[in-house]
């Protein structure tokens, strides 16, 4: 992520990255908005909860700001660790679980300037047990929420995926674009 | 008498929309989903298409898309129904597709109606 000048609360951001460096250009947009003083809900749907945690203290990203909606850790029925958000399911995801997880996920952030990180889009659709109508009343909320209480909403994706549906929907209600 | 075609995955949505405009004198047909809907609009003639946004299977974007590219159909007025506002580009793209107007939900009951009066004036 090379441009994060000009954000504005209240924006949806969509952040594209390529597949070979994905991770370190998500990780390099994470410790741009905490050194900003920002404090985030990441929702994770990518990788391992464990996996990501240690990955982000790989690149010195500090997740003393960050409350984590873990839903790989809860699909693939893993362990929980102990400080994270986590969405009980089974056998599928309703909308409530995710729309509850991240609004008391958001309720733990202490800074007046919040972001809900989504990491990432095109891969919470591959998931079966989320139906396509959950997800976009979740990506309904989710915007619906940064709108309103002047927080940001960052879409993840890798470059290319951009073209797909579901983004051709979203991007009607994108403010900014990194990429 | 105005035709309205409602198209929202939302059965509520859907009951309330065509109860609170049949009062209006309008006469409403709904569909639960955009394949339905542009089925319906090609058996029926609409003067508004009141469609939701986000839909599972076809969204209300491919939907209006749809309903331009058709020659039958093109002229036809589309408002959607959204949750999220939109963005400033997504704006200058509403309006590129001719849409009429958008209308946030959870919706007033009387702007709805003034909404759309509005729109069929």
């Amino acid at each position: 992520m090379t441009e994060w000048s000009g954000i504005k609360g209240g924006y949806v951001i969509l952040a594209e990255h390529p597949a070979n460096t994905y991770f370190v250009e998500l990780a390099g947009g994470l410790k741009n908005m905490l050194n900003r003083g920002y404090e985030g809900v990441y929702i994770n749907s990518q990788r391992p909860f464990n996996n990501l945690t240690s990955m982000l203290k790989r690149y010195r990203v500090s997740t003393k700001k960050l409350v984590f909606v873990d839903i790989t850790t809860s699909l693939e029925k893993g362990k929980y660790s102990e400080n994270q958000r986590t969405i009980s399911i089974a056998p599928s995801i309703g909308f409530e679980h995710l729309s509850l997880a991240v609004q008391e996920s958001m309720l733990k952030l202490k800074s007046k300037k919040k972001f809900v990180f989504l990491d990432s889009v095109t891969t919470l659709q591959l998931y079966e047990s989320i139906s396509d109508s959950v997800l976009y009343r979740f990506y309904e909320f989710l915007m619906r929420i940064a709108r309103k209480n002047q927080g940001l909403l960052i879409l993840n994706i890798s470059e290319g995926m951009a073209d797909k549906p579901v983004m051709r929907d979203l991007s009607y209600f994108i403010d900014m674009r990194i990429q | 008498m105005k035709t309205i075609l409602v198209v929202d995955d939302e059965e509520n949505i859907r009951l309330l929309v065509k109860e609170l405009l049949k009062g209006e004198g309008y006469q409403i047909f709904s569909a639960s989903s955009g394949k339905q809907g542009l089925t319906l609009l090609k058996q029926k003639k609409a003067d508004l298409v009141l469609l939701d946004f986000f839909m599972p299977e076809m969204s209300g974007r491919e939907v209006a898309e749809r309903i331009r590219a058709d020659a039958a159909t093109k002229n036809t007025k589309i408002a959607f129904l959204t949750v999220a506002e939109f963005g400033k580009s997504g704006m200058d793209r509403l309006n590129a597709l001719g849409i009429s107007d958008y209308i946030r939900k959870p919706f007033d009951n009387n702007d709805l109606i003034k909404r759309i009066k509005k729109i069929l004036r």
